[in-house]
Formats: structure tokens, sequence, C-alpha cells
């Protein structure tokens, strides 16, 4: 057995964020672990690469119990982390990114980086891909970052590969070129820990699945096919979700949002489509389909080329996030964390964010009274559940957190509001209530496109889906006309 | 290989410098002269040796306002109790004033580190305590006994010529150590694991501290070598002037900065070499120089150094513009 993770536990002062967990690795295997945000897998992962130590239980390497250990003593027996942002160093070229920490860890003063170049060659060669490695890494696309990073690690003779959310910035192709380079390691012997929030991946590719809620192990289980990704659901969020039916309350004879031959190089082309009053129109197609580039630029944040964009029949300018906000556009980003709130701040203020300008009198002073009241009709709206509305944003679920990125918006009476993969990563029962809200505001005319992954999530909710592919909408669809099966061919195609 | 030279900062600032030249040499053939470079390298050395020590900081990310203090310190400590206890050697004057600055320093960086303060913070306020300690201790007096020795690194000649008129003409012995420093702290940064380390945290501090860099040493560093370098400079620049004035290198902080921002260097961490650092500095020398020997009131100096600054970030700024918008994010299909 490579690792064998026994009984861990770690308690952060009276929270217990691992309870009793029993965990191993065989050499050459991929181990896929699921669970929502906050459920214990990272933690685990940092006790096993050593960022972190566990409060009681056992760790063996080969068998062996080790005591607690220091990430560089993990690198010595063999085990890396690749953290969501890579950990590389951006102005410094590919080549000196793989070698450095092998001179850190060699004690030598001085750096003679040409007795490495042989061996990083014969890694890049092995793994039959191109790298350029007198490049800088910032010049290189995220996805051969990546790359960069796993070469570092095979350079440190890493055995357990512990990659943490290695897809989320990948478009389809890189993902299988991904998985591809995976299998090839695997072959050799290398293994790896594989943590995703999309369950397709891991019935793709990995041998077995580890599934994590509130700090325990729910289950451990062969990949095979009795596993499903139901199943896997399930053991996640404790029950099934079920997907409501929601009856339309889309006005046919009322165009809210008309966009025609929107483009813009690189990111999409030739786009249009028609919104009417009250309607959910879905966004469906893989990563790099140009869905996330379509909604920037109808948001003003990264404005297109050429093409109109009229609301209510009027033409309107969406050439910066403050016209667009204007003309009645709101945009909940893919990443909540990073874009959509201020995380340091309370939630209170996240809350109220967009209003402000509303909740001011004269000279622009805050009038404090509307702006508390605000806040609590907002957060009691959206049903967030929350302590004390002072405290930092950060201290909220990412259920809740999600809902006061909406509700936020919400509080301006947007006249279209897009959603761009809104219950990524958040529990069920947030997820059936941003569906509510959603269909509340459409009842009272307000036209939403809802991106997402998710195809049940797309077919419960839309009245109709535009799927995208290569920059263009490929087709648009009644979703009366649709089946899960049916909406995955065409996204495919 | 020859084109990233050619789109480089160092090969634009180079190419300024020579058209800036040969401007001035046309109007003023006097410039190109030994005597004119010897003595434009002269009065640059102390901007360009504090250089080194900003560009350092600079790479890592950090910052550093108050090594002009720190030079005043050094300088007026060593000034005044060498001719006190009459100790005329200035190699020991070199040593003491690089101590004094590198203590200086040191305690800038203990406070950065440990404490997790903006440096900008830390060093506006050390700035403001050491030069007011010099103020209140010393009164203002100024001192114009300087050792005799001292003069060494501002009038003995390496390789000496004579000029038409018979007087010995040259690089000096300060300018010398400029280049010489120069050259050891490019090898520094290049080739040392300390070295990669400043330029490493300079990129991503985070990932630094994960891949086992030590943070702590590495910071302390930092400060500890801007502290002597701006003790080194303050001697040279006493002996150039042949007294110590109080108040002659503080508020200068911002041209030093500006010639190595100039220079590449980036103030946000991770990038900057050397030889950009001594071009920058090397282009404010001609700037100054060549508008003096033109006839051209000194006022302009400022006017001048501001436009080229914004003109050869602009430079990098349009290229970054043009790769960001050039940039594929989905593969659109064309018709």
């Amino acid at each position: 057995m490579l690792l064998k993770a026994s009984q861990i536990t770690k308690r952060y002062g009276g929270v217990t964020a691992l309870d009793h967990v029993d965990f191993d690795m065989e050499k050459g295997e991929i181990h896929g672990l699921a669970g929502v945000n906050g459920c214990g897998k990272s933690t685990l992962m940092k006790i096993i690469a050593g960022a972190e130590h566990q409060t009681s239980g056992k760790i063996y390497i080969d068998d062996e119990e080790k005591p607690p250990y220091s990430p560089a003593q993990a690198m010595k027996y063999g085990i890396g982390i690749i953290y969501q942002d890579l950990s590389l160093f951006p102005n410094l070229s590919v080549f000196e990114n793989i070698y450095l920490s092998r001179v850190l860890a060699s004690g030598s003063k001085t750096v003679r980086s040409a007795q490495y170049r042989a061996g990083v060659e014969e890694i890049i060669k092995e793994l039959g891909i191109e790298l350029d490695l007198d490049a800088t890494l910032d010049e290189l696309p995220i996805a051969k970052q990546q790359l960069v990073a796993i070469i570092r690690a095979l350079f440190n003779k890493t055995r357990l590969i512990i990659l943490d959310e290695p897809t989320t910035a990948l478009t389809t192709q890189e993902i299988e070129h991904l998985f591809g380079i995976l299998k090839t390691l695997k072959a050799k012997g290398v293994s790896f820990v594989f943590i995703t929030h999309k369950l397709t991946e891991l019935k793709e590719v990995c041998d077995r699945v580890t599934v994590f809620k509130d700090g325990h192990l729910i289950g451990t289980y062969k990949n095979d096919e009795t596993l499903t990704i139901g199943a896997i659901e399930k053991a996640m969020l404790g029950k099934e979700l079920t997907y409501k039916h929601y009856d339309s309350n889309s006005n046919p004879d009322k165009v809210l949002l008309e966009v025609s031959h929107l483009s813009k190089k690189n990111n999409f082309k030739d786009i249009s489509l028609t919104l009417h009053e009250g309607e959910v129109l879905g966004i469906a197609g893989q990563l790099g389909s140009g869905r996330t580039e379509l909604a920037k630029a109808l948001f003003g944040a990264e404005p297109a080329d050429s093409g109109t964009i009229k609301v209510d029949g009027k033409e309107v300018d969406c050439s910066s996030i403050h016209s667009s906000v204007e003309s009645g556009f709101a945009y909940v980003p893919e990443d909540r964390l990073a874009l959509g709130l201020v995380l340091a701040q309370s939630i209170r203020r996240n809350a109220t964010i967009c209003s402000l300008k509303r909740l001011s009198g004269l000279f622009g002073v805050l009038n404090l009274k509307l702006y508390k009241e605000l806040a609590l009709r907002l957060l009691d709206e959206l049903k967030v559940k929350y302590g004390l509305v002072s405290q930092p944003i950060s201290s909220l679920s990412g259920g809740n957190q999600q809902k006061v990125v909406i509700a936020k918006w919400l509080a301006i009476n947007p006249r279209i509001l897009i959603l761009d993969s809104p219950t990524v990563g958040i529990d069920v029962g947030a997820k059936s209530g941003i569906y509510d809200t959603v269909h509340e505001k459409a009842k009272e005319g307000m036209g939403f496109v809802f991106i997402s992954d998710e195809l049940p999530e797309l077919l419960s909710n839309c009245d109709r889906i535009a799927v995208m592919s290569h920059g263009r909408i490929t087709a648009v669809c009644n979703t009366s006309d649709l089946t899960e099966e049916k909406l995955q061919q065409i996204i495919a195609q | 290989m020859l084109l990233k030279f050619v789109k480089s900062r160092e090969f634009f600032l180079f190419m300024f410098i020579v058209v800036f030249s040969l401007a001035i040499t046309v109007v003023n053939p006097n410039f190109l002269t030994v005597e004119n470079f010897a003595d434009l390298l002269k009065s640059f050395t102390v901007l360009g040796i504090f250089s080194l020590g900003v560009l350092i900081v600079l790479l890592s990310g950090g910052f550093d306002l108050s090594f002009t203090a720190i030079a005043q310190v050094a300088q007026y400590v060593v000034v005044y109790f060498f001719v006190e206890y009459e100790v005329d050697n200035v190699f020991f004057a070199i040593i003491a004033t690089m101590v004094i600055g590198a203590l200086l320093g040191l305690v800038n960086g203990v406070i950065i580190y440990y404490y997790h303060i903006t440096a900008i913070i830390v060093t506006i306020a050390t700035n403001s305590i050491y030069i007011g300690f010099l103020y209140v201790i010393t009164e203002g007096e100024l001192l114009y006994d300087i050792p005799e020795s001292f003069s060494f690194l501002s009038d003995t000649k390496i390789f000496p010529m004579v000029n038409a008129s018979g007087a010995e003409v040259g690089i000096c012995v300060g300018t010398a150590f400029w280049f010489l420093l120069c050259i050891l702290v490019h090898l520094f940064i290049k080739h040392t694991v300390l070295g990669r380390s400043i330029v490493a945290i300079g990129g991503n501090q985070l990932s630094a501290s994960r891949v086992g860099f030590n943070i702590c040493r590495t910071t302390l560093f930092i400060y500890t070598f801007v502290g002597a370098m701006a003790g080194f400079a303050s001697l040279i620049q006493c002996a150039v002037f042949q007294s110590v004035v109080p108040n002659s290198m503080v508020g200068h902080e911002m041209e030093v900065i500006a010639a190595v921002v100039l220079g590449g260097a980036s103030v946000t961490g991770g990038r900057g070499t050397v030889l950009g650092t001594f071009l920058g500095v090397l282009l404010f020398a001609v700037l100054s120089n060549g508008l003096t020997l033109m006839k051209i009131s000194p006022f302009f100096y400022q006017i001048f150094t501001g436009i080229v600054i914004l003109l050869s970030v602009s430079v990098n700024a349009l290229q970054d513009l043009h790769r960001k918008h050039s940039q594929v994010r989905v593969q659109v299909k064309e018709d």
C-alpha cells in the first residue's frame, strides 16, 4: 500500500473538520474525491501533503507509520500536491519553475541549471507533449501551466500527486488531454488523487471514488458499471436532488432582450438570440464554447466588437459594466469567491453593495435606516441563513454566499439577470432555494439567462435552451421537446 | 533569441541612450570625451549604487523609501567618529558605513516580516525616524572636515589617461566599485539560490513558501542589503562633495526608484535586471549632462525624465494590451 491514513481527525478550535476518516492509496491508482465545499476533502489532502497536521490518527507510507511531517518531508516521501492556483512562478522560465524546488531540496547555495536539462526533457518526451522550456511561464495558456506543475512534481520524483480541482479552468479538449496524461502516468505507477466538482469526470478517469460529507467519509466505491453519478450525488448531498417542474412564466408577446449578430474576436461569433419577459433561457455548451464570454459581453465586462443589443425594443449600450447595469443587466459570475463577493466585508455590506446609490441622499450620504432595512429584507427574501449581518460573508456556507450574490442584484430590480453556473458546489437546499427565487422573479417579468453544466438543472428551470459550441449558437430548443440524452447529443455534436 | 532582445526594455533604453548621445554630440562635441563621460559617471555613481539596493527590494515585491535616510545616518556617524578619533582609513570607513546601513535596514526587515506591515508604510516611518534623530542629535550641523583617505574613492583614477591640457582623466575608484557591484549583484541574482528566491518571492510569495523557500531569511536579507548599499553609496557621496550635509540625499528616493523602474523593474515584483537598472541610471545621467551641455535649463531635466519614464512604460503596456486582446479564449469556428 502506497499510503494509508487511519482514523484521521482534525479539529480547528471547536469545529471538527474531519472525524475519524480512513483513506488509502494504491500504487498506480487514480482516486477521485467528491463532496461539497467544506466537506473535509481538502483538509485530508492538506494533512497527507504535510501542509496541516492531524489532531489524531495515523498515516502510513509504504506500510510504515510516519509522525506528522512537513511539506518538504512529504516531498521526500514522494507526495506532492498541486493546488488550484498551481503555485508556480509567473515571472520565471518554464524550465526554472520545474527545477527550482529540486535545487532547494539539494541544499546547494548556487544554481547550476544545466545538469537538470536532460532529466526534464526526458519527462517531457515520455509524456509526448511539446513545451518550450525557455518561455516565461505567464506566456503559456493555463492548461500548459498545469502540465508544468505536473512535470515539476514528476521531476521531484513524486509518486502520489494530489490534484485539487485541476479541470476548472480547462476546455474540453484540454481536459481530455490531461486525462490522457494521467492515464499514461498511471500505467507507469504514479498515483493521483483527483478532486473535482464534476462527477462525470470522476466516472471517466477514476479507479475508485471516495465521498465526503460534513467531515465524515461516506464511502469509498470502486468505479464500475454499478456506480452511477446519481449514487455519488446522493452520497455527497445526503439526499437525492429532485428537480421540480416549474410552470413557464414566459410572455411570448413581449420581447425583453434581442441580441443580433453579436461578435467578439477570439471569443464568439454572430450570436443572435431573443429573451421574452419572464422567460428563463438556458445556455448549454462545454467550457470553452464561448458561453461565459457571451455573458461577460452582455454585462459589459468584456464588451463585444460588433452587433446590437436591444432591451424592450430599444438599442442599448453595453460597452461598460456601468452602462450595461443602467440598461438593465445584472450578472452572477461563475467564480463567486473571486468576482461575486468582497470576502472580508460583512454580509450586510455585500448584500447592499449594488444599491448604495439608491440608499443615499444629499451629497451621497448613506441613509443608514434604509440601508439596514434593505439588507434585512433581502436576506429574508432569499432565505439566507446567517448569524449576524455584521459578520464577514466568508462565515457563510457556499450556498448562502451565492444567495447573497443574487440578492445584491435583485435589490436593484434588473430587467435581465445572467446566472453563470449559479449552483456549482452548493448544497441541495440552497440549490432549490435559488431555483424558487428564479421562478418567483420570472413571474414578475424578469428575464433570465441561465448558464449551466448540469443538464437536469437546465431542463428543470429553462423554457428554452440555446446550445453553444466553438463560439457560436448551434441550436435553440424548447425544453418541452428535450430529454437529457437528446440535449447531451446536441451539445456533443 | 535575438528578436526577444530587440523587444526588450534594455534594448529600448540602449537605443535611446545612443540616439540621445548622438544628438548631444552634434550640438556639443565635448560630450563624447573621456573626461566628460568619467565626470558624468562619477556624479551618478551614488544613484547607481542606491539603485542596486532598490532593484533587489523591488525584485522581491517589496519597497523601500528609507534608504536615503539610512545613507545620511551612516555617513554622518562614520565621518563624525573617524574625524573625532582621527582614523583615516577609507576601507574601515567602507565597512563601517555598510555595517551601520545594514543594521538600520535590518530593522526595516524585522518590522516588515514579523508584523506583516506593508513595506512602503514601514519605510516611510523609519525614514522619518532615522532622519529625525539625525537632525535632533546633530542640530543640522554640517561637517566639512572629511578624512583625506576618502578621496581615494572620488579622485583616484583606475587606468588614468592624460588629456590635451595635461590633466589626468579617467574612471574614478568609486565608479569602478559601482561597476564591480553591478557584476556581483547580477551574478548573485542569476546564479545563487538566495538570489533566485528573491525573484521567486517577487513572482508569487505563496508559491515560494510552498516550494520551501525561507521567506523570513530572504526578507531580512533584502532590507539589510538595501541598507548596506545605501551606506556604501553615502561614503562615495561625501567623498565626491567633500562635505556631510544631513539633508543632501533625503528627498531623492523617487529619482532612484524612477531609474530602476525605467530600467524595467516592476513595482509589483519579480521582474527587473541589473543591466536594465544600469541603463536606466545611465540614461538619467546622459539626459542631465546633455541638457547642460546643450545649454538647456536644468529645470527641464525633470520634465524630460518624466516623459522618458512614461514613454518606456507605455511601450510595455501597449505590448501587454495587444497580447491580451489577441489571446484566443475560444476557438471560434469560422464560416
